[in-house]
């Protein structure tokens, strides 16, 4: 993306330039869909996400700083509407239950369904699925999108070290999910 | 290559199948994109409109004073007045006939008289004058 987004198009959306934002829009769009998409597995509530994403984008663009590239900086956008999303619909749901949301268990699937799930690709789905957020999020930048640990852990703001374990730690799960369920 | 890499692989081709549905800059700018597309061709027919009207109106205006001035002049011959050119002061129109001390009453006959009642008040006043 980088290299097709130029640093004429992104100084010049800094300065105001709406033709220039639209076309970093563009450019961005896809890859904000797939990480909020792959973060809410929702595709109404990805697009929500990435219209929100694109208002504070547009509207904070002024004060990116070069020192990280615009599509590390946006991803950071991403991963903090998603997270405002998901503690939203977290908090809605536990007023509907009326239970707290630690008792509640995080997939409960038949032996049928489990048996469906025979197909690799949905295998590894549903076991990412299961991953806790801050996994799941670590997971799709850096091995998904191609982030470095650095951009990874600028994006989900925080530590380098940080990032190492928590993608260590989703491994290492994904990998005893697939030995159970295969 | 590792189970668990074969797995990550595929996940992440499907990852990448996925695209935003819709057109996310012209959702955000909206009004700029109605704009760079609808303005300029709804300015130029308003122009047009304007221009067209313009026209037309100053067309029958024409049209209704030139059938004013032949309605009022049918004959577009000018005319002179004889007193300009002779240099007489024209006759004000106020003027008094009588003076005023020379007004008198002249009694009309009563058409409710006969012929004879007439003549006899005729013969009256002829003897008294």
């Amino acid at each position: 993306l980088d290299k097709r987004v130029d640093q004429i198009t992104v100084e010049a959306a800094r300065r105001g330039d709406r033709e220039a934002a639209a076309k970093l829009l563009a450019e961005l769009a896809d890859p904000w869909f797939r990480l909020c998409l792959g973060l809410l597995r929702d595709r109404d509530d990805a697009r929500d996400a990435v219209q929100e994403t694109a208002l504070r984008f547009v509207r904070d663009l002024h004060k990116f700083q070069s020192n990280s590239s615009i599509m590390t900086w946006s991803m950071g956008i991403a991963i903090n509407v998603t997270r405002e999303m998901r503690r939203k619909n977290r908090a809605t749901e536990s007023m509907e239950n009326n239970e707290p949301i630690a008792a509640m268990p995080r997939i409960a699937r038949s032996p049928n369904e489990s048996a469906v799930l025979n197909e690799s690709r949905d295998l590894l789905r549903a076991s990412i699925s299961d991953l806790p957020e801050r996994q799941r999020e670590a997971l799709l930048l850096r091995f998904f999108e191609e982030l470095s640990v650095e951009e990874t852990a600028a994006a989900m703001s925080c530590a380098s070290g940080t990032v190492k374990a928590t993608i260590h730690q989703a491994l290492r799960a994904l990998k005893m999910k697939l030995k159970d369920l295969s | 290559m590792s189970e668990l890499r074969k797995h990550l692989e595929s996940a992440k081709r499907e990852y990448h199948s996925q695209h935003y549905p819709g057109d996310l800059a012209a959702e955000i700018f909206p009004r700029k994109h109605i704009a760079r597309w609808l303005i300029p061709p709804a300015a130029a027919a308003a122009i047009a409109i304007v221009a067209w009207m313009e026209i037309t109106t100053q067309k029958n205006q024409r049209q209704v004073a030139t059938a004013i001035h032949m309605t009022a002049n049918p004959a577009t011959v000018p005319t002179t007045e004889p007193s300009s050119l002779l240099g007489v002061v024209p006759m004000p129109a106020n003027i008094d006939f009588a003076p005023p001390s020379l007004d008198f009453d002249i009694s009309t006959p009563s058409f409710s008289l006969s012929v004879d009642e007439m003549k006899e008040k005729t013969s009256t006043t002829q003897e008294s004058t």
